[in-house]
């Protein structure tokens, strides 16, 4: 079932819905993940990172980090994990395809960036996603009133990394159509989300009054003319 | 009498050599060597042209000389670093600072000075000066240049920008000792707030050097560190994951550089060699190392600004008794006031971003 849409989306209006989990916890799990991945080949002696396993070790990181942020991801291992801190974020449980999940009527998935394009989709449920089909059970289970503003809802993060495999920065993209080659990948957007730093401000500081510095006029007596003197 | 240390002193507090001076006004340099040497004496004319250039009164040069403002960690901070014409006039600036607040302070009540000094090693000596100042030990410090002025700290700032020095401090004798910091324009607040505290360190630790350059300014750093971010408190903020993104959460709260606070991770053991060197890279990748993400305000110092205020009400009364011109005299209180207060003085010419003073406005103008 392909949705039909009745508006373009676009970067800001998503991304804004999206902030309140990318600044505090998908940006710095994924930057921590990728940073992890990286130390866990040197520790391993290698002098690169494997292309084929990195990504796999980057969702792995990545799945810790995320909950030890406060969402709730299920690992691999069937470990036991904390509660979320936010309900209304839910991860879906996909083993070796990625990290996946909802908020607020959207659904995302977390992929790693193709030299900053979308990648292309590598299965008919990615292809579907990348088209934004529904899932039938999210479209029915979904209260009309609870999806987004903007329909299609389907939305892709892409982190990225340069050649040393060091994160270089994370994407958010709306895909519009995807098929098994590069030319069928399109999407209504496909930006780079600002670092949480840049956006950053200083905490304000509590200013104290002038007047407590504790400098206070003695009694007049008139000021003495410049001599070595009063140095003494 | 015309002293000649006076004219040395305003040549080099602007930044000029003999021999620039000596261009400027038409004479040769040598005729400037012997005029500080005192060998020669300037024609009225000639002292009239070295004001002129200078941003001092005539007045200013029959004054006797200041002695003995030490040069304090000036003398082995900056040495390695900085040109000595630099250095010769960051000090000249900070000592004529510091000559017009031994003139200004004989008419006022100072703060009792609550600085102690130490042998103790950096961290303990740091643990100690938090409790002295009546600071928290694990909380970040808002108001560092406020809490060292209430403290009896003068803090002068100056309206110099030098590439190799930030600040630099010295204890100095006006009226009674006092410990001074020096602090120049023209860096980030979190950069300043460091180097503040480095100096701090040293005039906590370091009345008598003793030991290689090298290890007295590891100990003012190891001071400042854990000064501004207590090991206790770091250990229990700078959690996993430790990305540049928490790590500028923690600078916004802390008010401490990204690379302050990355090697500070790394000296308590809270991250790894290779994640520290990972952090750094991207740091660099970024471009963040010349230029970091989080503005953090520059402190102004308040207790210069408060001192003209009480004894002279404005500018005009300040430059008379200072021997400078206004021009000069907002000059030297510029980095104590906004730039916007600056830019409504009637005084201030936005076109040549100086402060020009037409002499037909010599009216009292308000530091308020």
């Amino acid at each position: 079932m392909t949705m039909k849409i009745p508006n373009e989306p676009d970067f800001e209006t998503i991304y804004k819905e999206f902030e309140p989990i990318v600044r505090t916890k998908l940006y710095p799990a994924l930057e921590d993940a990728v940073q992890k991945a990286n130390l866990q080949f040197l520790e391993w002696g290698k002098e690169a990172p494997d292309r084929q396993l990195f990504p796999h070790l980057v969702r792995y990181f990545a799945k810790e980090n995320i909950n030890e942020l406060g969402l709730k991801v299920e690992m691999e291992n069937n470990e036991e994990v904390e509660e979320t801190e936010e309900p209304d974020c839910k991860f879906n449980f996909l083993p070796n395809n990625g990290l996946s999940g909802s908020w607020k009527g959207y659904n995302f998935r977390i992929l790693m960036s193709d030299h900053g394009e979308l990648p292309v989709p590598a299965s008919h449920r990615k292809i579907d996603f990348y088209n934004q089909q529904l899932p039938l059970p999210l479209l029915f289970e979904t209260p009309l009133e609870s999806l987004p503003e903007y329909i299609p809802v389907n939305v892709l993060f892409l982190w990225e990394v340069d050649t040393n495999y060091h994160f270089t920065g994370l994407r958010l993209a709306c895909p519009k159509t995807g098929g098994k080659n590069r030319a069928s990948v399109s999407a209504y957007f496909n930006e780079l989300i600002p670092h949480p730093a840049t956006t950053m401000k200083e905490e304000p500081a509590q200013i104290e009054s002038e007047e407590e510095i504790g400098i206070t006029r003695k009694e007049p007596e008139g000021l003495p003319k410049l001599s070595n003197d009063i140095f003494k | 009498m015309i002293y000649g240390e006076r004219i040395r002193q305003a040549r080099e507090l602007t930044g000029f050599t003999q021999s620039q001076l000596a261009d400027r006004i038409g004479a040769n340099q040598s005729f400037i060597a012997h005029i500080e040497q005192e060998r020669r004496v300037p024609s009225p004319a000639l002292l009239d042209a070295i004001a002129k250039q200078t941003g001092f009164l005539v007045s200013f040069f029959e004054q006797p000389p200041l002695e003995n403002f030490p040069l304090g960690s000036l003398s082995f901070r900056a040495r390695k670093s900085s040109t000595a014409r630099e250095e010769t006039q960051a000090y000249q600036y900070a000592k004529t600072v510091f000559e017009q607040v031994g003139i200004m302070a004989h008419g006022l009540q100072m703060p009792p000075l609550r600085l102690p000094k130490t042998q103790e090693k950096p961290s303990t000596a740091a643990k100690i000066t938090r409790s002295e100042l009546g600071l928290s030990p694990n909380m970040p410090i808002n108001n560092l240049v406020g809490t060292l002025e209430k403290a009896g700290v003068l803090v002068f700032s100056l309206p110099l920008t030098l590439e190799k020095i930030d600040a630099f401090s010295t204890w100095a004798h006006l009226i009674s000792e006092r410990p001074i910091i020096t602090v120049l324009s023209g860096k980030p607040g979190d950069r300043l707030r460091f180097s503040i505290s480095h100096e701090l360190g040293h005039l906590v630790m370091h009345q008598a050097i003793r030991g290689r350059v090298s290890t007295v300014e590891n100990e003012a750093d190891q001071f400042a560190a854990e000064f501004l971010l207590p090991s206790e408190a770091m250990r229990q903020e700078i959690v996993p994951p430790v990305t540049l993104t928490s790590i500028a959460a923690l600078k916004s709260r802390w008010k401490v550089s990204m690379q302050a606070l990355i090697r500070r991770a790394y000296s308590l053991g809270v991250i790894s060699n290779r994640q520290y060197r990972y952090l750094f890279e991207q740091m660099s990748s970024r471009r963040w190392r010349k230029e970091e993400p989080v503005a953090i305000q520059v402190e102004r110092p308040q207790g210069v600004r408060k001192m003209i205020e009480l004894q002279y009400g404005g500018v005009q009364e300040y430059a008379t008794r200072m021997w400078l011109t206004t021009e000069k005299a907002i000059q030297f209180i510029s980095p104590y006031v906004d730039k916007d207060d600056l830019r409504m003085s009637p005084y201030y010419n936005s076109n040549t971003v100086s402060y020009k003073i037409p002499t037909t406005q010599l009216q009292n103008h308000s530091l308020n």
